[in-house]
């Protein structure tokens, strides 16, 4: 294993081999690890997506909403839920999750990997941090477009509330929003481990967190490396989205 | 896939792929093979097979982590005939039929014609079920082998899904989602015993507690500070209190289905005074200091159990705090220099451990009795705490003696002189708990196999 090689050259070595995706083998399973990795990846992706879903769908609407009822019941009501969101540990909300609609109610399956209905749970337990995070960034990002001028001459043109709110605040307070998409994902592929966990969810976060108790160190080697891969990939991706979205950013450097 | 010999849910050996065996001279065993089973692939069940798993399984380049568990003492294997096989020991062992039931007899030319990494992903074998996928880390499923020399099986369709939450797996039960579970924590028992659609199935299971002490270090090489200790914990109000009843006490230090276990040893009775009367015999009126060390998270409330015991011995003067730790720190500490010699105890002198520990061993494989003691001198992880001449010389006496009378009066005999000299304080066996649907109609063993062949549904 070359551990008594100087750590320089331990570290030179260990690059020389994961450029061409090898991670050594498994101590526990005896196999390639990058390929006990990827194996897993799907399911984690699969997770992350529909948390990031349900996320989106109810962040950004219920955020645009709170921005344009400011002040009211409904903005009170969005921000608490969004407080709970934050606040509430993932654990504990699949455990309720679990418990109140698998058990009492008999209405979702209780865990594991199957057909869509397996992925509700788990997604909206993995969801709600980010979804709080999305809403409450919604919010104040359109807080911040409302309140511009361009709003007044929006609505001078005689266009209707809604196509004012979503077709010229929505797009300006665009950029942050999208960022912290961006930012969720990331941290939803690395920070599936508790919901897999409760769930029995056959994901990267499962075999992560059982290779660090049996110090299986080649699995944890490639899983942090594809997730850390995920996360670059992610905000490229992103930043390659902004020149879409706003055309005042430019690759061009201003002359 | 079936073994060659199986064991009861008491651990007897029993015929399956061997119907009978014999002793030829101390190191040989033969087996006659049983007629007429085919593998699922149609391919028949003959001697060359047995031969194949075992040659295999001695073979170095396969790095066969069972090797030096359950078949170091294997020499080699002999086919007579088609049904007969004939296998050599290196030394009288008397303890093969329970190590080689760990076996599972795979097809020699299936498997040598796919290799080892495809025969993996999909096994083959002689057994009541037939594997039918995998899905990695998420859940097995196999359907009934209709061809199966015992006949079919009654439950067609099984699958097994690994859930590793102890809640959510009780979750699973109580929503219907899963038929059986097993290793239901104690906490939670009461909530499966309390609806009338389920069943909470017991048995008592191999695993032993115990408390180790360092007898090279002083004040532990006095055996009236080791019996001291044993009278100084209430392990009855533990297993009460702390494991909700799911343990039984142990007087031995191994399990109740291993040979030379005699219920009608005694365990030290809970004698707090008696405790603090032996310690000044021993010169510490006063009680004293040491450290304690044990894992966390691998044995049921261990960490519990730990300070539990601590905060009794406090009763009797001796001052000490569990220090618990993740169970791989704490066994590499445990196992210490292995480079040390054994004897005259300088590796346990060399140990970080140099007080008391607390640990678990489970002797699943019950017919070989000296699997748990960690007390032989020969041993690699056993013998670090404590060994004695004397003790070996019976345990060898053990190992050695192959008429069955005779060694079972020679392991209770051993295990007396266990339960005199106190090499550790004798604790507990868990007790295993099983959740299922009041329906399902199976035995739980104690071994945590899950028999399904032998499982039905009533309704």
């Amino acid at each position: 294993m070359g551990l008594n090689e100087p750590l320089h050259m331990q570290y030179l070595a260990f690059l020389k081999s994961a450029i061409t995706g090898d991670f050594g083998r498994s101590f526990q399973y005896h196999l390639p690890a990058l390929g006990l990795v990827l194996e897993r990846l799907p399911a984690t992706l699969e997770l992350s997506f529909a948390a990031l879903s349900v996320a989106i769908a109810v962040g950004i609407p219920t955020g645009i909403l709170a921005a344009t009822r400011r002040g009211s019941l409904s903005d009170a009501i969005a921000s608490s839920l969004a407080l709970f969101g934050q606040t509430i540990p993932g654990f504990w909300l699949g455990i309720m999750l679990i418990w109140i609609f698998a058990v009492s109610l008999h209405l979702l399956p209780s865990g594991g990997i199957g057909d869509f209905r397996h992925l509700i749970l788990p997604a909206i337990a993995l969801g709600s941090y980010s979804t709080a995070s999305i809403m409450r960034l919604t919010r104040a990002s359109m807080l911040e477009a409302l309140g511009r001028d361009y709003m007044r001459t929006a609505r001078a043109k005689g266009l209707r509330e809604k196509a004012v709110v979503l077709g010229h605040a929505l797009p300006n307070a665009a950029i942050p929003i999208v960022t912290i998409v961006g930012l969720q994902l990331g941290t939803l592929l690395g920070g599936a481990v508790v919901t897999e966990w409760v769930f029995a969810w056959p994901g990267v976060g499962r075999l992560a967190v059982q290779a660090v108790f049996a110090r299986d160190y080649p699995i944890v080697q490639a899983s942090v490396l594809i997730v850390a891969m995920g996360f670059i990939f992610i905000n490229t991706a992103l930043d390659l989205l902004y020149r879409r979205l706003d055309p005042r950013i430019s690759r061009r450097a201003p002359r | 896939m079936d073994p060659l010999i199986a064991l009861s849910p008491t651990m007897e050996p029993q015929p399956a792929l061997a119907t009978q065996w014999s002793v030829i001279n101390p190191t040989t065993w033969e087996l006659k093979l049983r007629t007429g089973v085919k593998f699922q692939n149609g391919d028949p069940f003959t001697a060359k097979d047995v031969k194949f798993n075992f040659d295999r399984i001695l073979d170095p380049k396969t790095q066969s982590r069972q090797l030096s568990v359950y078949y170091a003492k294997v020499a080699g294997v002999a086919i007579v005939d088609d049904f007969t096989v004939r296998i050599t020991t290196n030394g009288p062992w008397p303890g093969i039929l329970a190590a080689i039931s760990f076996m599972r007899v795979a097809p020699a030319d299936y498997f040598q014609k796919v290799g080892a990494d495809a025969f993996a992903q999909h096994p083959i074998g002689t057994g009541p079920y037939e594997f039918v996928s995998w899905v990695k880390d998420g859940s097995v499923t196999l359907k009934a082998n209709p061809d199966y020399w015992r006949g079919p099986a009654k439950i067609k369709n099984v699958t097994f899904k690994v859930v590793t939450d102890n809640s959510s797996r009780v979750a699973q039960l109580l929503a219907g989602d899963a038929d059986l579970i097993d290793n239901v924590p104690p906490s939670l028992a009461a909530q499966i015993k309390g609806r009338s659609d389920l069943q909470l199935g017991t048995v008592r299971s191999m695993n032993t507690m115990f408390i180790g002490m360092n007898s090279f270090v002083k004040p532990f090489d006095d055996i009236r500070v080791r019996q001291a200790l044993n009278y100084a914990i209430n392990w009855q109000q533990i297993i009460d209190g702390l494991l909700n009843g799911s343990a039984v006490r142990n007087a031995s230090s191994t399990g109740a289905l291993t040979l030379g276990y005699d219920s009608t040893v005694a365990p030290y009775p809970y004698d707090p005074a008696k405790a603090r009367q032996l310690l000044a015999e021993a010169g510490y009126p006063q009680g004293f200091s040491t450290t304690f060390a044990g894992p966390v998270g691998r044995y049921t409330a261990d960490k519990l159990v730990g300070e539990a015991v601590a905060g009794q011995l406090q009763q009797v003067g001796i001052r000490t705090q569990y220090e618990g730790s993740d169970f791989n720190d704490f066994f590499t500490k445990f196992l210490s220099n292995a480079a040390l010699s054994l004897s005259g105890g300088a590796r346990g002198k060399a140990s970080q451990i140099q007080g008391l520990y607390l640990l678990g061993c489970n002797n699943a494989v019950g017919g070989d009795f000296d699997f748990c003691n960690r007390l032989h001198l020969s041993s690699k992880t056993r013998g670090i705490y404590f060994n004695t001449p004397e003790l070996d010389a019976k345990l060898d006496a053990v190992s050695a003696e192959t008429n069955a009378t005779a060694r079972l009066g020679l392991a209770k005999d051993a295990y007396r002189f266990i339960h005199d000299q106190a090499p550790w304080v004798f604790a507990y066996d868990d007790i295993l708990n099983y959740g299922a649907k009041a329906g399902l109609t199976w035995t739980p063993r104690p071994d945590a196999f899950i028999d399904v062949y032998g499982a039905s549904w009533s309704r």
